[in-house]
């Protein structure tokens, strides 16, 4: 092993002692070390090499006990380790963990549905449980359950929930439909959080917050324990189910048609999920961009035109669905219908007319907690393998949201790139979604698109506007726009890594937040 | 009896209904489950195409694997199942290297024997 991790510690020599420990554990099939099958855990679309964030060994636990023997190990020899769960949301960085020649804890083994609860509706899951393997043990089992799918269906449900992903369903906010979790902390303490600190807790999957402070989100988007198991609340099919895409013709629409959801949002009517997609969006379900313009650059006029012409639809498209009772969908879509109707050129697409869409079906399908794959369709735009996601957070408004859009149309747009762009919105904010594809096999152009990310961090902080996720290569530049008050919160966070994890075997990097061995490196 | 009127109302408010069910989704959860009983029947490597591999390589229009091999092939043949130059080695190999659009598939997530498998069945000639 020859890997030098960016801190400047050569972990190698580490790993060299502690891999025949690891192997004693879990067996020698389950530690990884060999350059060759070392290479799947790369990060490969994002806009640096493909051996920037390359591990030096995984080991891949079979049980919580495994991994409670795996953190001694990584204690006593100074291996840090960064857990997955699937390890398959590549636009955030996958399987690979943020610093080079470190190693991973692969969890994809810990795949045990451990609990379906068809009365109280939820279900208790190990790390390794994707949201298609939910949905066909749901399928098997003649159950009314539905997952709450995020858009790649292989996608792990602790894994999302723990980064704070959103599903297509009224149970989208995943993060907040998780109740308990259990946790192997750094120093292999074993806790179960909320009710599931009572011994024999009959409510652990049922009330969230115990009794005392509420830690459950310190374990999201962090490097504080391995979650092993999660609780996750599951939404039972209802009586109807009616999908609806609204178009809308002209840009400045955005903004007249996030102000008219806003009520209807905020108030309750439309509890599904709201995604407004540009109709780049629309067309990387479709076609490639080169297909329009085979020379690079910004997209012409003729071929926006000529998009929303083969597409059948506009500039903006909304999707949502309704849920309820024959006579609660027919109320509602009534209303959403009637404030939509208001804006000029408003096109209404029902089950029956879009049917043979790919984006249509895709995501139709997700809405009805279908896991599946069709989003990634898009990834042909451009078809050279180069994706990150730009996700700032904005007000539920639309003089921001035409803030945002025209904020990163200039940026991109100036740096040679159209932006893919949709608004995921949720119940107060939007989470803009800048779904940037480049040509990864062009060194310029990855470099280029590398140079227009961070901008575009920094560009968006000064307005307001946050980021919620990012890819590893981009986490200390939007940690450090989070720093009201000399950074408080991050000192905070590094208070808590320095009590949880002193040695720092746990995901160094993570969200920014680096142990004290290593804090010199951050940028 | 009922009066012209009243059998041209009917009609109206049965087509009516209709219209309505056209625009919402029936449920096909009954349909799913059957589905999925049916993929645990299958032989190993056929079972593992259809819950490991279907997902971007089924034939509807917004599975991304198909459409990418779509362009990528001569013919237009995107369906993998169906491509008669493959081998085994081959499908190993880029299922544990990954092309651009193809994610590399870890032995943790899939094992060298389900592996072994799904590309047995997909290099398979006599196949339906």
């Amino acid at each position: 092993m020859s890997n030098i991790s960016k801190s400047g510690v050569d972990f190698a020599a580490n790993f060299k002692r502690a891999i025949p420990e690891f192997k004693k554990i879990v067996g020698d099939k389950w530690v990884v070390s060999d350059q060759e099958s070392l290479y799947a855990y790369r990060s490969p679309e994002s806009t640096v090499e493909d051996d920037a964030f390359l591990p030096s060994a995984v080991i891949a636990p079979g049980s919580v006990e495994e991994v409670q023997a795996i953190l001694k190990v990584a204690n006593a020899h100074k291996t840090p380790l960064s857990p997955i769960s699937t390890g398959k949301n590549y636009m955030y960085g996958g399987p690979a963990p943020r610093v080079k020649g470190t190693g991973v804890l692969d969890l994809r083994r810990m795949n045990k549905i451990l609990e379906i609860n068809e009365r109280q509706n939820y279900a208790l899951l190990e790390p390794g449980v994707s949201f298609l393997d939910l949905h066909r043990e749901l399928r098997r089992r003649g159950s009314k359950l539905w997952v709450c799918p995020a858009a790649p269906g292989w996608g792990g449900v602790v894994g999302n929930a723990l980064d704070r992903g959103v599903g297509w369903t009224p149970y989208g906010d995943n993060f907040g439909a998780q109740c308990g979790m259990e946790v192997v902390l750094a120093n292999g303490e074993l806790i179960r959080t909320g009710m599931g600190a009572l011994p024999g807790s009959n409510t652990w999957q049922m009330f969230k917050y115990g009794f005392g402070p509420y830690v459950d989100g310190i374990f999201t988007q962090s490097n504080f324990g391995v979650v092993t198991k999660m609780g996750i609340w599951l939404m039972q099919e209802p009586p109807v189910v009616k999908p609806v895409m609204v178009s809308f013709e002209n840009e400045e629409d955005l903004g007249i048609l996030v102000d008219a959801l806003r009520p209807l949002r905020v108030n309750g009517l439309l509890p599904g999920a709201l995604m407004i997609f540009d109709y780049l969006s629309e067309a990387a379900t479709e076609m490639t961009r080169s297909e329009l313009e085979p020379a690079k650059g910004l997209l012409s006029e003729k071929s926006v035109k000529e998009i929303c012409k083969r597409m059948d639809c506009g500039i903006w498209n909304l999707y949502t669905c309704f849920y309820g009772t024959q006579e609660i969908v027919d109320a509602a879509y009534a209303i959403f219908e009637a404030t939509l109707k208001k804006i000029k050129g408003a096109r209404f697409f029902l089950e029956g007319s879009r049917d043979d869409r790919p984006g249509w079906k895709y995501r139709t399908s997700l809405m009805r907690g279908q896991p599946n794959m069709g989003e990634f369709t898009q990834l042909n735009w451009i078809g050279s393998g180069g994706h990150v996601a730009f996700a700032p957070i904005l007000p539920l408004e639309g003089e921001h949201a035409m803030r945002m859009y025209h904020l990163i149309k200039k940026l991109y747009n100036d740096a040679g790139f159209d932006p893919v762009l949709d608004f995921a919105i949720g119940g107060r904010e939007m989470h803009c979604v800048l779904m940037f594809y480049f040509d990864r096999s062009n060194p310029e152009e990855r470099k280029r698109a590398d140079a227009v990310f961070r901008k575009a961090i920094f560009e968006a902080a000064k307005l307001g506007y946050g980021e919620y996720r990012t890819h590893l290569a981009f986490m200390d530049d939007v940690a450090s726009t989070y720093n009201y008050n000399n950074a408080a919160m991050m000192k905070f966070n590094e208070t808590l890594k320095d009590a949880l994890d002193p040695n720092g075997i746990l995901a160094p990097g993570k969200s920014g937040i680096w142990p004290k061995s290593m804090r010199g490196i951050r940028k | 009896m009922m009066t012209g009127r009243a059998v041209v109302g009917a009609a109206v408010w049965l087509l009516a209904s209709f219209h309505v069910q056209a625009q919402q989704m029936t449920s096909n959860l009954a349909e799913l489950e059957k589905q999925v009983k049916a993929q645990d029947q299958l032989p190993l490597g056929h079972r593992l195409f259809e819950q490991r591999c279907a997902i971007c390589h089924g034939s509807e229009p917004y599975h991304p694997g198909t459409r990418v091999l779509s362009q990528r092939s001569a013919n237009g043949q995107g369906s993998l199942q169906s491509r008669t130059y493959l081998t085994p080695a081959v499908v190993k190999a880029v299922v544990r290297n990954g092309l651009p659009q193809m994610f590399p598939f870890r032995a943790v997530d899939l094992s060298d024997q389900d592996l072994d498998a799904i590309a047995n069945y997909v290099t398979d000639r006599s196949k339906p």
